[in-house]
C-alpha cells in the first residue's frame, strides 16, 4: 500500500490520506471513503480507518479517509456552510479531477454511518453504502426482545438500581453530548431506500451490541422500512459480540472481514 | 503561512506528519517538534496538539507534529508498534525539520510516552529546548496502569459488550496491539537521564500526574535549566472513559505556548 497526503478542498483547508494498492486496481475506477466518527480524527476508533485501508487496499480498492470541516486536522472555514454531504462531495470532485475515480463507496461508524446515508442520498456518484452502528427505530418485535432479554438479565436489574440511586455522571453526560445526532425521519428513510433500490446501490449495515438499546433483533431493520423490497441490496449483520467502538481486536476484525467479503462480493473485478 | 501534510521517511518507513509553516515576513526560524504520546492516548491528545501548532504557526514558529510508526496516518500494522523505532522517528522528524536549512534552533515538546523516548533521543540529538508535559516515569508502572483499566473496562462495560470472550485479553490493551516484545520495552522504559543535548527542560505537570521533583533533580546533573510547574485542570490519564475524550486543559496548552514563546 502507497500513501498519499492531501490537501484538498474549495479552500484547500481539508486534509486526507489516499491509500493506494500496490497491486492490480480495479477496471472501474472506484474508491472507498471514510471520515471522522463523532469528533475524533481521520484515523477512527482504535486506528479502525487505517486498518480498512490496509485491508481493501490488498484487494484493489484505494482507500480515501480524511477530516470533515472542522474536525480533526482539517479547518472550519469561516463564512461557509458546514455541511458533511458538502465536504464529502468536494472529496469526490478532488478525486475525479486528480484520480479520475468515477464511483465512490461510502463507510462509516455512527455519525459518520448517518453522515454517509446522507451524502448516498444526495450524490448517485454512490455506488454503495456502509455504514456500522447507524440510525435504527423501535419498531417491530423491538420490545418483545428488550423485554424477554431485561427480565432474564442480572446486569439490567443493576443497572435499573443504580438508576434509582443517581443521575448519570458526568463523563457519560459529556458522552452524549459530544456524540448525539439525529436520526434521518424515519419516512425519508423509506423514500431514500426506494431509491436505493432503484439505483441497485449495495448497502451493508452492522450493528454492534454497543446500539443493542436501539437495535437487538436480526429482522428489525426490514421491519422499520416495511414496504420496501431491501432483499436485493441490502447485507445486515447483527455482531451481539462487538461494543461499539469496536474496541476487541477479535470483533474488530470479523466486522472488518464482513466488509471485506461485501467489496469482494459487489465490486471487485480485478484488470 | 502554509499548513501541509506530508510523509517523510524513517527507518525505511512512511511516517505522517503535518508541517506549519509561518509566512515569510514573520519567521523566528525557530521550529517545534511535537512528540505524541501512546496510541491509546493519542486521541485524547489530537485537538491539543493541534491547537498548540497553530497557535505556534502564527507566533512564526515552523512546528512539525507526526505519527510514530505504526501509529496514526503512519505505514506499519498497529502491531508493529515498537519504542525503538519511535525514538528513530523523533531523530528524523528533527532532522527533518532542520533540513529546511532556515530553523537555527529547535524546540521539542514531548508528552506523556513522548516524554521519555525524547530524552533518551536528546543524549545524541542537539536541541534548545525541551518541554515535557505529564511524561511517564516508569514504564513498568504505566503498563501495570493500562494493564487495570484494560481489565477495568473488561468488567465495567458487559451491558454493552458480552468482553468476556477468550480473545478480549490476548495480546492487546484498550483497543490496541500489545505483543510481548512491545511488554518488555515499556518495562524497560524509564526517564533514567543520560548526557541530555538540550540547553533547558521544562517539566510541566497537569493536577493529580505523577510528581516530577525527582526527574527535575536528575536533570539537573545534566542540564543548564530545568524548570518544574503545574498547571491548573486534571488531565484524567488513567480514566478509562477520559481517554475518548479531546479535554486536554486549555490552561496547560497556554502555559506550553508561553513556555516556549518566553522560556
Amino acid at each position: 500500500m502507497k500513501q498519499v497526503a492531501i490537501r484538498f478542498g474549495r479552500h484547500a483547508d481539508m486534509i486526507g490520506v489516499l491509500a493506494l494498492p500496490s497491486g492490480p486496481t480495479l477496471v472501474v475506477k472506484r474508491a472507498l471513503l471514510v471520515w471522522n466518527t463523532g469528533i475524533s480524527h481521520r484515523i477512527g476508533p482504535q486506528r479502525m480507518n487505517v486498518e480498512i485501508a490496509q485491508q481493501l487496499t490488498a484487494h484493489g480498492l484505494p482507500v480515501f479517509r480524511f477530516d470533515l470541516s472542522g474536525r480533526g486536522d482539517s479547518s472550519a472555514t469561516e463564512g461557509a456552510i458546514q455541511s458533511a454531504v458538502l465536504d464529502v462531495q468536494e472529496a469526490m470532485d478532488y478525486l475525479s479531477a486528480q484520480y479520475g475515480y468515477e464511483e465512490f463507496i461510502l463507510h462509516g461508524l455512527c455519525s459518520g454511518a448517518i453522515e454517509a446515508h446522507y451524502v448516498a442520498a444526495a450524490d448517485k456518484r454512490v455506488v454503495g453504502l456502509s455504514m456500522i452502528d447507524t440510525y435504527s427505530y423501535r419498531v417491530g418485535n423491538y420490545y418483545w426482545h428488550y423485554l424477554k432479554k431485561r427480565i432474564c438479565s442480572k446486569q439490567a436489574w443493576t443497572r435499573l438500581f443504580r438508576r434509582f440511586q443517581g443521575p448519570k455522571t458526568s463523563n457519560q453526560q459529556q458522552a452524549i453530548d459530544q456524540f448525539f445526532v439525529p436520526f434521518p425521519n424515519i419516512e425519508i428513510l423509506k423514500t431514500d431506500y426506494a431509491a436505493f433500490a432503484k439505483r441497485r446501490m449495495p448497502c451493508l449495515v452492522v450493528f454492534t451490541n454497543g446500539y443493542e438499546h436501539i437495535f437487538n433483533y436480526a429482522g428489525q431493520f426490514q421491519d422499520m422500512l416495511k414496504g420496501i423490497d431491501l432483499t436485493p441490496i441490502l447485507t445486515l449483520h447483527h455482531h451481539s459480540g462487538a461494543d461499539h467502538l469496536c474496541t476487541i481486536i477479535g470483533q474488530r476484525e470479523r466486522i472488518l472481514d464482513r466488509l471485506s467479503l461485501w467489496i469482494e462480493s459487489n465490486y471487485l473485478s480485478p484488470i | 503561512m502554509s499548513t501541509t501534510p506530508l510523509f517523510f521517511e524513517s527507518v525505511g518507513q512512511s511516517i505522517f506528519g503535518i508541517l506549519h509553516e509561518p509566512s515569510a515576513g514573520h519567521n523566528l526560524r525557530e521550529a517545534v517538534v511535537i512528540c505524541p504520546p501512546a496510541p491509546q492516548e493519542l486521541k485524547k491528545y489530537h485537538w491539543a496538539q493541534r491547537q498548540m501548532a497553530n497557535r505556534l504557526q502564527l507566533f512564526g514558529y515552523t512546528v512539525l507534529r507526526f505519527d510514530y510508526f505504526a501509529t496514526g496516518d503512519s505505514s506499519g500494522r498497529s502491531e508493529e508498534f515498537n519504542l525503538d523505532i519511535c525514538q528513530h522517528n523523533i531523530r528524523d522528524a528533527i532532522a527533518f525539520v532542520k533540513a529546511s536549512g532556515l530553523v537555527r534552533r529547535v524546540t521539542v515538546i514531548a508528552t506523556r510516552l513522548g516524554g521519555p523516548l525524547a530524552l533518551k533521543t536528546l543524549e545524541s540529538e542537539r536541541v534548545k529546548r525541551l518541554v515535557l508535559i505529564d511524561p511517564v516515569l516508569d514504564g513498568s508502572a504505566y503498563l501495570s496502569r493500562m494493564q487495570t483499566m484494560h481489565a477495568d473496562m473488561l468488567v465495567e462495560s458487559p451491558e454493552t459488550a458480552p468482553f468476556q470472550t477468550s480473545d478480549a485479553c490476548h495480546r492487546q490493551l484498550l483497543g490496541f496491539s500489545f505483543s510481548e516484545a512491545l511488554a518488555a520495552q515499556m518495562r524497560r522504559l524509564s526517564c533514567a537521564v543520560g548526557q541530555l543535548k538540550a540547553k533547558s527542560v521544562y517539566l510541566l505537570q497537569s493536577e493529580n500526574a505523577a510528581n516530577l521533583t525527582a526527574l527535575q533533580q536528575a536533570l539537573t546533573a545534566s542540564v543548564d535549566e530545568v524548570h518544574i510547574k503545574t498547571v491548573g485542570g486534571k488531565l484524567k490519564w488513567d480514566d478509562l472513559w477520559s481517554l475518548q475524550f479531546q479535554d486536554f486543559p486549555n490552561e496547560l496548552i497556554q502555559e506550553t505556548l508561553d513556555v516556549v514563546r518566553f522560556g
